[in-house]
């Protein structure tokens, strides 16, 4: 199933925050955005969930409109993770996962295979050992894992997702993207926003980069993830290495110069 | 399940009239159309079967309308706090209620004031609705801040229809304003308990939904919830509910935020058993306070207000000082 945006923007009153985008994602894509804060990504993923309608262009889910789409066929065709979820009730982690599930229910899946599902998508987040805890009081990058949980026992053909690592450790981080890329390898279309530029290189198979809401390059990683195009859309000078054997991408920003004069005077 | 038979029992039993349980049962059972050999006499039935089951069926379809709104409104709004006053319904109650006492004109008899109240509520809840929403949506915070800002007009029209109000007219209002089931009669059971059933049913199946809305709007929306409907249905049967409780029992306060934020403590939050339990233990509540309000001071009687507030007030105190304490503060 392809998700496809068609030159769209997304306006709030004089500010542009997406603009002419067009961002495509296929069946067995691991597609990464990144950019700098404020770029659009977040605008672009709002939109790509149907959250947001586009004040210009369309995005079109499987060939048609997602606005002709309604929520529940929606919830079997997609699955989102958003930056960040807060609950206000004490839903236990399993409870919180299984909800997971509830586009299906009442639609011939038996218990058993919502369970199996429940089962797998904790396994793969690392939270088997959380399935009782109350959601609330997790810490940052258990709730993430947590949703991220809830998402893949959604177990749609496209999954989005708003910055799945951010809150989390090294090992977490990796193991997640693993999952993700896993998810692309068998046949689902993926798109995620990453802040991390060395994980994108690591495991994307698409890299879109955008700047000021616009497209500055796509493509892949080898492609996008240059010197050139990221000193320019960061706006700060960052170098691109090839390191080991076989040969990956290592992206490492150049140190500021040291801001002198900030802070207390006289 | 228990408290509220018991409940209901220590009601039929308790009174003036001594009447014993086992006629109790006797009475019931004859006006069922089952003969037993239970004896009574023709005064305790018509105590019992004119009097004291009425009042607490009322007491009792109140009860459940208030716990089951509060506990919808506080799913729909994913805001623990949020009580049955806050989409406006009481207020514009009472409102209505207040206008027409001051006005002193019953154009519907009896009627006149459940008629009046129940509009008033209504289409105070409407209002904060209408204007909260915006190219199709609605945010809860604009929701909520809308309530308060009418809520303070429709007070302040309370305020300024009591500064014309005869004595007499005042004592009528702050008795109507105090709730009661007292009033109770079979001719006015009947349609509180259909307005009341009307609207309770159907809030049992928002559950499951009410849970995926906790999760956040967003992600409600994601797992398929159409959460402007939802948001829209919840609290057009809240307002039913809550409007059916208040035009017959007047203001009655804290069953609605109490009753469900008890039951949340004990069962957890899930709102499928959360909503069907809310129905039960309101429903308990409000025939105890009943019981209450008509037996300490007896053979006068308390406003039922005034015990639910009394035991609802420090009760909420007691749970904001246990939530600080469990989260070091507020947000």
């Amino acid at each position: 199933m392809k998700l496809e945006a068609r030159a769209v923007s997304y306006r709030v009153g004089p500010f542009e925050l997406v603009r002419r985008a067009d961002v495509m994602v296929e069946p067995g894509e691991f597609v990464a955005v990144v950019g700098a804060n404020g770029a659009g990504k977040s605008t672009l993923v709002r939109l790509l969930a149907g959250d947001l309608r586009p004040t210009e262009g369309t995005v079109l889910l499987a060939g048609k409109p997602l606005d002709r789409y309604r929520a529940p066929e929606l919830a079997r065709m997609r699955s989102v993770l958003p930056q960040q979820s807060r609950i206000e009730f004490s839903f236990t982690v399993r409870q919180v996962v299984e909800m997971g599930r509830s586009p299906y229910l009442g639609r011939g899946t038996t218990p058993g295979e919502h369970e199996a599902a429940v089962a797998r998508a904790m396994a793969a987040a690392d939270i088997e050992r959380l399935a009782g805890r109350a959601y609330p009081g997790l810490s940052g990058g258990e709730q993430a894992r947590t949703c991220l949980a809830r998402v893949l026992a959604q177990d749609t053909p496209v999954v989005l997702l708003d910055e799945p690592t951010a809150a989390l450790d090294i090992r977490h981080q990796h193991r997640v993207l693993s999952v993700v890329r896993g998810l692309a390898e068998r046949g689902k279309a993926v798109l995620a926003v990453l802040h991390d530029l060395n994980l994108a290189a690591a495991y994307a198979t698409r890299v879109v980069a955008l700047h000021r809401g616009a497209v500055a390059a796509a493509g892949p990683p080898a492609e996008v993830l240059t010197a050139e195009v990221l000193s320019r859309i960061y706006e700060h000078p960052v170098d691109v290495l090839r390191v080991g054997e076989p040969p990956r991408l290592v992206v490492a920003p150049r140190p500021g110069a040291v801001t002198a004069g900030f802070g207390p005077s006289g | 399940m228990l408290l509220l038979g018991g409940a209901v029992l220590l009601n039929l039993v308790i009174g003036a009239v001594r009447v014993p349980p086992a006629a109790v049962l006797g009475i019931l059972l004859d006006h069922g159309g089952v003969s037993t050999g239970l004896e009574f006499t023709r005064q305790q039935e018509a105590v019992v079967w004119n009097i004291r089951v009425p009042r607490v069926l009322l007491a009792l379809v109140v009860g459940a309308g208030l716990g089951t709104a509060g506990c919808a409104l506080q799913g729909v709004f994913r805001n623990p706090l949020a009580d049955p006053g806050i989409i406006g319904v009481s207020s514009g109650a009472a409102l209505g209620a207040v206008g027409l006492i001051i006005l002193g004109v019953s154009p519907l008899g009896q009627w006149s004031i459940p008629a009046a109240a129940f509009a008033g509520g209504l289409v105070l809840t409407l209002m904060v609705y209408a204007l909260s929403r915006r190219d199709g949506r609605t945010e809860v915070v604009t929701l909520v801040l809308t309530g308060v800002a009418l809520n303070a007009i429709a007070g302040g029209l309370i305020g300024f229809a009591l500064f014309y109000a005869t004595d007499a007219q005042l004592r009528n209002v702050v008795f109507w304003q105090l709730g009661s089931v007292g009033g109770a009669t079979w001719p006015n059971v009947r349609p509180a308990v259909l307005a009341a059933v009307v609207a309770i049913v159907p809030l049992m199946r928002y559950g499951h939904r009410l849970n995926l809305l906790a999760l956040g709007e967003r992600e409600a929306y994601h797992l398929g919830v159409d959460t402007e409907q939802l948001r829209l249905q919840v609290i057009a049967l809240a307002a039913l509910a809550t409007a059916a409780a208040v035009s017959f029992a007047g203001v009655i306060g804290f069953v609605g935020l109490v009753v469900p934020h008890m039951l949340r403590l004990m069962l957890g939050p899930d709102h499928r058993t959360l909503l069907p339990a809310s129905a039960l233990l309101g429903a308990a509540v409000l025939a105890m306070a009943d019981l209450l309000a008509r037996t300490i001071v007896a053979p006068a009687e308390m406003p039922l207000g005034v015990v639910t507030a009394l035991a609802g007030g420090p009760y909420f105190l007691w749970l904001i000082h246990r939530t600080r304490r469990a989260q070091g503060g507020w947000g």
